[in-house]
């Protein structure tokens, strides 16, 4: 018999002393040989918590900050709109050359946003 | 707010207004991978000043709050240049500070903040006065001399018609918000311009929304890094991108 040919067949029969190894502690295990990917019958019908770590970490801060402190935008969108009925200077030091002549206070409204989209 | 009627005739005839964003405010986008898509903002707040001509904030209303009392906060603000500057312009900033401190002085006290009455209001016509005056007097005062009690446990404002249920739900919710906002918010504004003195308004901007309205402008994640950060396993990997 040349080498090539006893090391092919070593090989094989390392792999068949494995199978059997994995068999015998499998049957020590009670594991069911036949590979129909059926559940084990006790896991049907438990409660096992599943995804943990999304739904107990990782996602309940983003949903409570959602729920609790943002407001509803309907539209995705965000369009350009008229900023209300009020007569806005375009800026701050406009506002107050305009009220050195007419002597009425500067009033600035600050934000975060722009209060011409319409979402703001 | 700005587009009711009441409001833009009160700003309109009374203020030079301007508005000035101080940063883009946070948006959530849900995309639900159907075509539905829910935006929705986040930690976005609000301030109202009252300056000079020369750019001097004088008050400052931080928050959100009812019209009516928006309203009146307004014509309040439309009466104190005329009493910070009427011993002289020199006098701005001690008669400033007086307002500040008194202010403090009766919301710490009263719960109330004290009012601003102008007496050329209540000129008759066979008398004239030649030095109008305006006074800074506390609401019992003001209420006495026009034959009314103050009643501090009495809501100011009553809600207004709403068949919604959800509508008047909201309401009350911002009733509760101008409450708080009286009360506290401006206790903390009136501590904060008493100690700037006369300033304009980018000096005390970053001041005001930290630490009055807790929205930090520096923040990149405006106070929500932590609690949404701390257990989300590719916290690193987003701030590295980010």
């Amino acid at each position: 018999m040349s080498g090539r040919r006893r090391r092919i067949l070593s090989t094989l029969r390392s792999l068949a002393c494995l199978c059997l190894v994995g068999t015998l502690a499998s049957a020590v295990m009670g594991e069911d040989l036949v590979p129909n990917n059926t559940a084990r019958p006790e896991a049907i019908g438990a409660k096992i918590p599943r995804d943990v770590g999304k739904t107990v970490h990782i996602e309940p801060p983003t949903k409570a900050i959602v729920a609790t402190k943002s407001a509803n935008v309907p539209n995705a969108d965000n369009p350009k709109v008229q900023p209300g009925l009020v007569k806005w200077h375009k800026d701050f030091t406009e506002a107050c050359g305009a009220s050195k002549k007419s002597g009425k206070p500067v009033l600035l409204f600050q934000m975060m946003g722009k209060l011409d989209d319409q979402f703001c | 707010m700005f587009s009711r009627d009441d409001v833009a005739l009160v700003i309109n005839n009374l203020f030079e207004p301007v508005w000035e964003s101080v940063r883009a405010v946070p948006i959530v986008k849900i995309d639900f991978g159907n075509g539905k898509v829910i935006t929705r903002t986040l930690n976005g707040n609000i301030a109202t000043y009252v300056c000079t001509a020369d750019g001097d904030v004088l008050d400052i209303m931080a928050g959100i709050y009812t019209p009516s009392q928006y309203i009146a906060n307004l014509r309040q603000f439309y009466v104190l240049p005329r009493f910070v500057d009427q011993k002289g312009k020199d006098k701005r900033a001690e008669m400033l500070k007086i307002y500040h401190e008194t202010q403090e002085e009766n919301l710490k006290k009263d719960g109330l903040a004290a009012l601003l009455v102008d007496e050329r209001r209540d000129i008759s016509k066979m008398r004239v006065i030649e030095k109008p005056v305006v006074r800074l007097l506390k609401p019992a005062h003001v209420a006495q001399s026009q034959g009314r009690e103050v009643n501090k446990s009495k809501p100011d404002e009553e809600p207004p018609k709403l068949d919604n249920a959800d509508d008047l739900a909201n309401w009350k919710v911002l009733a509760e918000d101008t409450r708080i906002n009286e009360i506290s918010r401006r206790l903390e504004v009136h501590a904060l311009l008493k100690e700037s003195g006369l300033v304009r308004p980018e000096k005390v901007t970053k001041r005001l929304y930290k630490d009055i309205l807790h929205a930090d402008l520096d923040d990149p994640y405006l106070g929500l890094g932590e609690m949404l950060f701390a257990n989300y396993p590719f916290a690193k990997e987003d701030r590295a991108r980010n």
